[in-house]
This record gives structure tokens, C-alpha cells and sequence, in this order.
């Protein structure tokens, strides 16, 4: 296998069954994930675009371990992605940050504790007060946010500087691979270019690959390397960043494409 | 038909101890006229859908209170001109949904989950108008389908069995169903992904120029303001610090904060860079930013001086009417 790939993906797939009424005989089956390959390099962006209800959250999941899969394999870094007996080395390797920051930290415990709490879980650091507020005071000065912080609790703090602490969270076991998922979303124009330029900072200077996911064509075209277009649990195309963008080839990339261009600066009206 | 704010000010209690009062919306004029859009961009917290509320008298009582100023609103169904703020309370009733419509940020929260989305219409038109039960269901299902939604068989839905821009245009029908001359809608966009938000953003003009509504649309991103809105109104920290026509503001944009905005966001034009640095707004909204006796973009700004510790007043340029051009900020001496 190729040294460069981290993340390698081959014929996933998650159907979800359910019963249409509370007397169905027979269940029925959504394919959340239809036979999805790909490969993500070291270093690298990659964007996964979709509108809702893609499975683009569902890829997420599994690359996570946090849902079972139903068929096709996932591979980091040529080893089996086995969350059943790894599970501690794999969730030090992956990580996520998601998309609300409102509803991603625990409004009843102080910044210090919900950063050092992977590290801990995860044996980085001993379960010790001082051991975790010096190790949360670290992680904080990472992502620009004084060290006071560690003291707060999370509706002390704006969205922009909650992002933040989300990511100096995910970040704290040292991750290989990010996933993103939606990070800016929830946020302001004004701080979502904050956290746009902190995560490329953090990228050059530790070296990981994100999984970016996300609906918004300009952000693509902002960070990524490689875009994957995803549209009912099916991939519909890959491509490199300036290719897709200077000619997409799927018509579903193409009506994406058209739709973001009317609602942008480049085109006016409707 | 038009509908004019005339130097309102709307105080909110920031601390309950001190008694301290902000003014989250600072002697504000605003005036939309019939078939016309004017969006209202601000930042989270900058109080601009507490605008919104405050139209309708919609903001919290205890916490808030409408200091000065007037809304004046003028219908074709109305003789007169009404002055929202001169309202007793039950007369509220006649201008809530009837004269001015609301449509809300969050189509998952602002419907009610155990009622059927076609009742929750049928409701809306009992209340205001001396009408049969078959009649209303019949208007319901009228304007359902106005929205691209087989009203029919939709009819009986309830808000779970729909997607998210299939709820956002049934709020849209339930603000429409009484024919208000005013639209107030509060980022409808902002919940929904590029392709749904796109057929809201068509919907909501093609209403527009089908009834010539006049509608105000709250928004935090440029980019939709400039695809649906003829005026802009820039909004921060309870003032406007920019106002004129949408294309004018985006093209030759000359408060600070505005091009700050412009100029943070990536864009998909051709000769647009990827990969470069974004350029940022330094920290954030703040309550203190709210306070007088200095420009309230003063702490963020990359322009400011000494000069910038004063009230600011906003200032004209480029005549008057519909191409009207204000800016509040003392730097900028004169506009092309």
C-alpha cells in the first residue's frame, strides 16, 4: 500500500432498516452509504460536498467507529479500521470537530476539564488537577486563546471562541487525521475567517489530513486539495480543487456549481 | 403603502443589578416601500432580529422597552396611517400577521410539532377573519400549493413527515395566508443547504412580485442580501453604518466594517486566489460595544483614530430617495 495514503475507504456501505408502519411485515431498507471508495492522502484537504441527507454525516460515523458498518472496508494507514479492540489507538489517531460549537461542550464543565478529558481518557496525561489545567493551558495557547479561558465555563464564551476550544479539544491526543464537519456553519463571516485561518496554521505546522465536510462551494474552493461531490449515499465525482472548479464534470456538480455561483458575489441577481 | 421607522430607539437591560441599559437599536430610520426588498446585515447579536421583533412589539416586555420613535405603516387595506408604537395592545392583534407578517430563522422550532401543518394554517385565518372552517381549509390549501406544495395531500401532514425547505415554505404560506403588506423575514435561509435555500430565496421574490409586498429581509451574509435585496442596510451593534443600494454598498463599499465583511469571505469569482490568507475581523461583539461617546466598531476596526471617540453621526451622500447613500464613520470624507 502507498505510504502517503492515511485513510483508505473501499466499497462502504450503511443501509438502515426500518418498518414503515407499526404492522409492517417486511422492513424497509434506506442506503444511508451505497458502496463509497476513496483514499485520503497525508497532509491533504479533502472536501465532501452534499446537500442534506447525502450521507456525508453518516461517512463521518463510520470512519469513527461510532455506527456499524454493513459492508466494504476502511483502512488507516494500511491497518484495518477496527474499533472493537483498538479502539484507544484509533481514537487517538481520529478525530472530530463538529459543527455546533452551542451544543458541542458541556455547559456544566469548566474549559480545562473538556480539553484534557480525551488526554485523559486516553492516557496522555494523568486524572491530576494541576496535570490537566497545565495541559489545557498549553492546548489553549495553540489556538489563540488566553490561558484565563481554562477557568471559564462554555456560555462564558463567544461562538468564535468556543470553536476554538473545540478545536484545541480534538486536537489535544495529537491527531493524524481531523474530521471537519461543518466547522464554520454556526459561526459569523467575520470569526468563521478566524477559524478558517487558525485550521490551515494548525495543518501546516502539525502536519494532518482533514476530512472537510461541508455544503458551502467557497470554502471548497478556499482550503481543499481534492473535492468528493456526494449525492444520495453515492459518490458522483473526485477531482482536484482547480479542476472541479474550472470544469466539474458531473451534471449534479454542475447544478451544485450554478446554484452556489447565484447566491455569491460573482453573479447577481436570481 | 409603505412602511417608515422614524428615530427609534429600543432599550434592552443588560444588567438586572445596576439597572444598565443598552440601546440595541440606536435612532434607527428605515423605510420600505411596496415590491420592494431591503435587507438588514449584521453580525450575530448585532440586534438586528430584535429590529424585527420590536416592528411587531414582538420584543421581550420585562427585559426591553421601545424608548422613542415611531412605525408608521400605511396600507391598501388601511385609510390611514397607523403608528405601530401608539397601539393598545388588542389592537396589535389587526397588525400581527394581517398588516405585517413574520417568517422565523428556524422552520424546526416555529412550527408546533403535534399539529397538523394544514391546521396550523387554518388556525392563522379562524382568528382573523369571519370565516367558514371550509372556506379557511380551502385558502390554506390555496396557498400551499402557491408554495410548490401539493396542498391536498400535504394538507394533514404533520411538521415531521416534511423536509427542512418543505417546512420553510409552509411558514412562508402561514405569513402569506391573510395577504399582509409586509413581509419581515428573519434569516429564512439560514437552516437550509445551498440548493433548498436557493428555491426560498425564488419563492420569497416571485411573492414579492406577485402580491408587491414590500419585505424585510434579515440576513448575516452579504452574498444572499445581493442575490434577493435592492437596499441594504448594514447593521452593527444596534446601529446602521451603512445604507443604500445593495449593488452600490458590495461594489463601493465604504464603512470600514463593510469591507471588512467583503473582504473576509472567500469567494468563487475567477480571479479570486484560494489558499491565502483570509482576511479577519479581530475579536468579537461585545456588550461594551454598545455603549456612547465613541464609534461602536471602534474596538474591531482597522481604520480607527482618535478621531473615532465621539458620537458618530450618520452622514448622506448622493441625494436623497431610493438612491440615498448614508454612512456613519468620520473617515470617510466623500463617495463617488
Amino acid at each position: 500500500m502507498d505510504e502517503n495514503v492515511i485513510l483508505s475507504v473501499s466499497g462502504l456501505s450503511k443501509h438502515y432498516k426500518y418498518y414503515k408502519t407499526l404492522f409492517d411485515i417486511k422492513k424497509n431498507v434506506i442506503k444511508a452509504l451505497d458502496g463509497v471508495s476513496f483514499e485520503v492522502f497525508k497532509n491533504e484537504i479533502f472536501a465532501v460536498v452534499g446537500e442534506t441527507g447525502c450521507g456525508k454525516s453518516t461517512l463521518s460515523k463510520l470512519i469513527l467507529g461510532l455506527t456499524e458498518k454493513t459492508s466494504g472496508e476502511i483502512y488507516f494507514k494500511g491497518e484495518p479500521l477496527d474499533y472493537g479492540n483498538k479502539k484507544k489507538d484509533f481514537r487517538k489517531k481520529i478525530q472530530i470537530l463538529f459543527q455546533d460549537p452551542y451544543s458541542s461542550l458541556n455547559p456544566k464543565k469548566k474549559i480545562y476539564k473538556i480539553i484534557s478529558y480525551p488526554a485523559v481518557k486516553n492516557g496522555v496525561i494523568k486524572n491530576k488537577k494541576k496535570d490537566r489545567i497545565d495541559f489545557a493551558a498549553e492546548q489553549l495557547e495553540n489556538v489563540g486563546l488566553p490561558e484565563s479561558t481554562a477557568f471559564s465555563y462554555p456560555h462564558m464564551l463567544s461562538g468564535g471562541q468556543r470553536q476554538r476550544v473545540g478545536i484545541a479539544r480534538c486536537l489535544s491526543v495529537r491527531p493524524e487525521l481531523l474530521i471537519l464537519d461543518e466547522p464554520v456553519s454556526a459561526l459569523d463571516v467575520s470569526i468563521s475567517a478566524q477559524i478558517l485561518n487558525l485550521l490551515t496554521d494548525l495543518r501546516n505546522k502539525n502536519g494532518m489530513s482533514y476530512i472537510f465536510i461541508t455544503h458551502d462551494l467557497k470554502l471548497v474552493r478556499h482550503l481543499a486539495d481534492r473535492v468528493c461531490v456526494m449525492y444520495g449515499g453515492k459518490i458522483m465525482e473526485i477531482a482536484e480543487t482547480d479542476v472541479f472548479f474550472n470544469a466539474p464534470a458531473h451534471p449534479y456538480s454542475k447544478t451544485l456549481m450554478e446554484s452556489m455561483e447565484s447566491i455569491s458575489f460573482t453573479r447577481p441577481n436570481l | 403603502m409603505s412602511l417608515e421607522i422614524n428615530n427609534l430607539t429600543v432599550e434592552l437591560c443588560a444588567d438586572k443589578q445596576n439597572d444598565k441599559r443598552i440601546n440595541v437599536a440606536d435612532s434607527l430610520f428605515l423605510n420600505v416601500d411596496e415590491g420592494e426588498v431591503v435587507s438588514i446585515v449584521g453580525e450575530s447579536g448585532s440586534g438586528k432580529s430584535f429590529l424585527g421583533l420590536s416592528i411587531l412589539r414582538l420584543n421581550p416586555p420585562r427585559i426591553s422597552n421601545i424608548a422613542s420613535g415611531e412605525i408608521k405603516i400605511k396600507c391598501k387595506s388601511q385609510d390611514k396611517e397607523i403608528d405601530i408604537l401608539k397601539l393598545k395592545p388588542d389592537e396589535l392583534v389587526g397588525v400581527r400577521g394581517r398588516l405585517i407578517s413574520m417568517i422565523f430563522q428556524d422552520p424546526n422550532t416555529s412550527l408546533n410539532p403535534v399539529m397538523k401543518i394544514g391546521e396550523q394554517i387554518t388556525e392563522a385565518v379562524l382568528a382573523h377573519k369571519k370565516v367558514s372552517k371550509k372556506s379557511a381549509k380551502d385558502t390554506a390549501i390555496k396557498y400551499l400549493n402557491s408554495m410548490n406544495i401539493d396542498g391536498e395531500s400535504r394538507f394533514g401532514s404533520y411538521p415531521y413527515e416534511l423536509s427542512g425547505g418543505m417546512r420553510q415554505r409552509v411558514m412562508i404560506a402561514m405569513a402569506m395566508v391573510l395577504e399582509p403588506c409586509f413581509l419581515i423575514a428573519d434569516e429564512p435561509t439560514t437552516a437550509l443547504d445551498v440548493t433548498t435555500s436557493l428555491q426560498v430565496l425564488k419563492l420569497i421574490k416571485d411573492i414579492k412580485e406577485k402580491s408587491n409586498i414590500g419585505v424585510i429581509f434579515i440576513t448575516h451574509d452579504l452574498t444572499v442580501a445581493r442575490s434577493i435585496s435592492d437596499r441594504t442596510y448594514v447593521f452593527y451593534a444596534g446601529q446602521v453604518m451603512e445604507s443604500g443600494s445593495t449593488e452600490d454598498i458590495i461594489n463601493n463599499p465604504a464603512h470600514p466594517y463593510t469591507v471588512s465583511l467583503i473582504k473576509s469571505v472567500p469567494s468563487l469569482s475567477a480571479d479570486y486566489i484560494p489558499k491565502q490568507r483570509l482576511f479577519t475581523i479581530p475579536g468579537f461583539l461585545t456588550k461594551d460595544d454598545f455603549s456612547k461617546g465613541k464609534c461602536r466598531f471602534y474596538s474591531r476596526c482597522f481604520k480607527r483614530g482618535d478621531e473615532c471617540l465621539i458620537d458618530i453621526p450618520l452622514s448622506s451622500f448622493k441625494g436623497g430617495g431610493k438612491s440615498a447613500r448614508d454612512v456613519r464613520c468620520v473617515k470617510v470624507k466623500n463617495l463617488q
